[in-house]
């Protein structure tokens, strides 16, 4: 055997793990070779070193280290947990944008509060309930005018001279995602736009609660990963069984809250009755 | 090990403080020999502090060695390279073995010290880096063949 291959032979050689021809091989190269003989003895040695320190103990006292700071931690998967990622994932701006909104409208409601109340007491009535607008469907088709005034008992005082009462605009809500059809036979897409660092975290639990498995398009296994400013964007395919289709498409509509969208891309392959759905996480 | 992590996953505290028990020495010889006695034992409590997290979203039937493997490899190599080590606080032969494994890239002393230090398996090596099996036995290999070299500096280059 040629030296060159005998010496990329040597480690397999030193472990006995070659086969026996080739073994004799190597060693008749290594009879001959004066270097690879060096090689040989040196890489000994140094086997012999390693085996000599051995794994080291870890520092006394650091069992008990480590589980005081672990105590220290929010317990996993507790509320407090649950709610300080959930938090986490809450936009600054839209923290402002919310306080100034509670700020405006308590300084609204004082100014509504301080105008000169009127001479004539507005007699005391209950409110009627607000009719509930139905939601389209196929029997009473949606109309914009679904809303129903409320009716003042008859009973009831006119408030003459009261002011008109202001009402909030109520509208029909448009359909949410989450009522749209599964159709096996068309995989989608689904986007989940500011998912958070821990979002492909909660993905590999949605598909571990489903039963499937977060892949690459080559069927690839993923290990989730924080995303972050440099790596704020992943797309994975979420594989699961057929029977579990239906539930995992409505639990990733409710976490995406956005229509998806049909996957026309590549695929990754997959087993008999499995189904694809793939997933696109930004930060 | 399932039932190791149904514990866990219950809310069992006393599962974890066993996962730590039978798995810190190995998790911190790998730091150790990866990063030198500056750091390993921080690093390490990293690795365990993350494991803490992790193990409650991992499946029954995770191995729990590969996956504190897989882990700490995760948080060595993304620690920053730090300055030269203290090296005396070690043994001279333990020493000698430091410096030449500082030798070494990271991934070639990754697949070093796990073969010959800890003594895993080719294939489980193979599985923790997430390489080919022939691939990890080149490393193996060629960091073997770095650190004879370094022992034995006048020795033929290939």
């Amino acid at each position: 055997m040629d030296s060159f291959f005998a010496r990329n032979r040597l480690s397999a050689y030193l472990d006995r793990t070659l086969p026996k021809a080739e073994a004799e091989a190597v060693a008749e190269a290594i009879a001959r070779d004066i270097a690879l003989s060096a090689d040989v003895q040196a890489m000994h040695k140094v086997l012999a070193m390693m085996n000599e320190v051995g794994a080291v103990a870890a520092p006394k006292g650091f069992h008990a280290r480590t589980m005081a700071t672990i105590a220290a931690q929010p317990v996993p998967g507790s509320q407090v947990a649950w709610l300080q990622r959930r938090l986490a994932r809450i936009p600054t701006e839209l923290v402002a944008l919310i306080g100034a909104a509670v700020v405006t409208a308590i300084a609204l409601q004082r100014g509504t509060a301080s105008e000169p109340s009127d001479p004539v007491a507005a007699p005391e009535y209950t409110t009627p309930a607000i009719a509930t607008p139905t939601l389209p469907t196929p029997e009473t088709p949606a109309t914009p005018e679904t809303v129903t005034e409320p009716v003042v008992p008859s009973t009831a005082p006119a408030p003459a001279a009261a002011k008109p009462v202001k009402r909030p605009k109520r509208t029909v809500k448009t359909p949410v995602p989450d009522s749209l059809p599964y159709d096996p036979n068309e995989p989608l897409a689904y986007r989940i736009l500011s998912g958070g660092d821990q979002v492909l975290y909660d993905i590999a639990t949605l598909a571990d609660e489903s039963g499937g498995r977060l892949v690459d398009v080559h069927g690839k296994l993923i290990t989730p990963r924080a995303l972050n400013e440099q790596n704020s964007f992943a797309a994975v395919y979420m594989v699961v069984n057929g029977a579990n289709a239906a539930s995992t498409h409505a639990r990733l509509l409710e976490r995406s809250g956005m229509e998806p969208y049909p996957l026309d891309g590549p695929q990754p392959p997959l087993n008999e009755g499995e189904t694809v759905f793939m997933i696109e996480a930004q930060l | 090990m399932a039932d190791l992590i149904r514990r866990i996953h219950s809310g069992d505290p006393a599962a974890f403080a066993e996962v730590l028990a039978s798995e810190q020495d190995d998790v911190y010889t790998l730091c150790l020999r990866c990063l030198g006695p500056a750091d390993a034992e921080a690093v390490c409590e990293t690795v365990f502090v993350a494991a803490h997290q992790e193990l409650n979203r991992v499946a029954v039937d995770t191995d729990l060695r590969t996956f504190l493997m897989k882990l700490t490899v995760a948080h060595i190599e993304s620690h920053p390279p730090g300055g030269a080590d203290n090296l005396d606080a070690l043994h001279d032969r333990s020493a000698t073995t430091q410096g030449l494994l500082a030798g070494l890239e990271l991934p070639f002393r990754l697949a070093v010290v796990m073969r010959d230090i800890l003594r895993m398996s080719e294939a489980h090596i193979a599985d923790v880096l997430d390489l080919s099996l022939g691939t990890t036995r080149s490393r193996i290999h060629r960091g073997r063949l770095t650190m004879a070299r370094g022992l034995s500096p006048n020795l033929d280059r290939v």
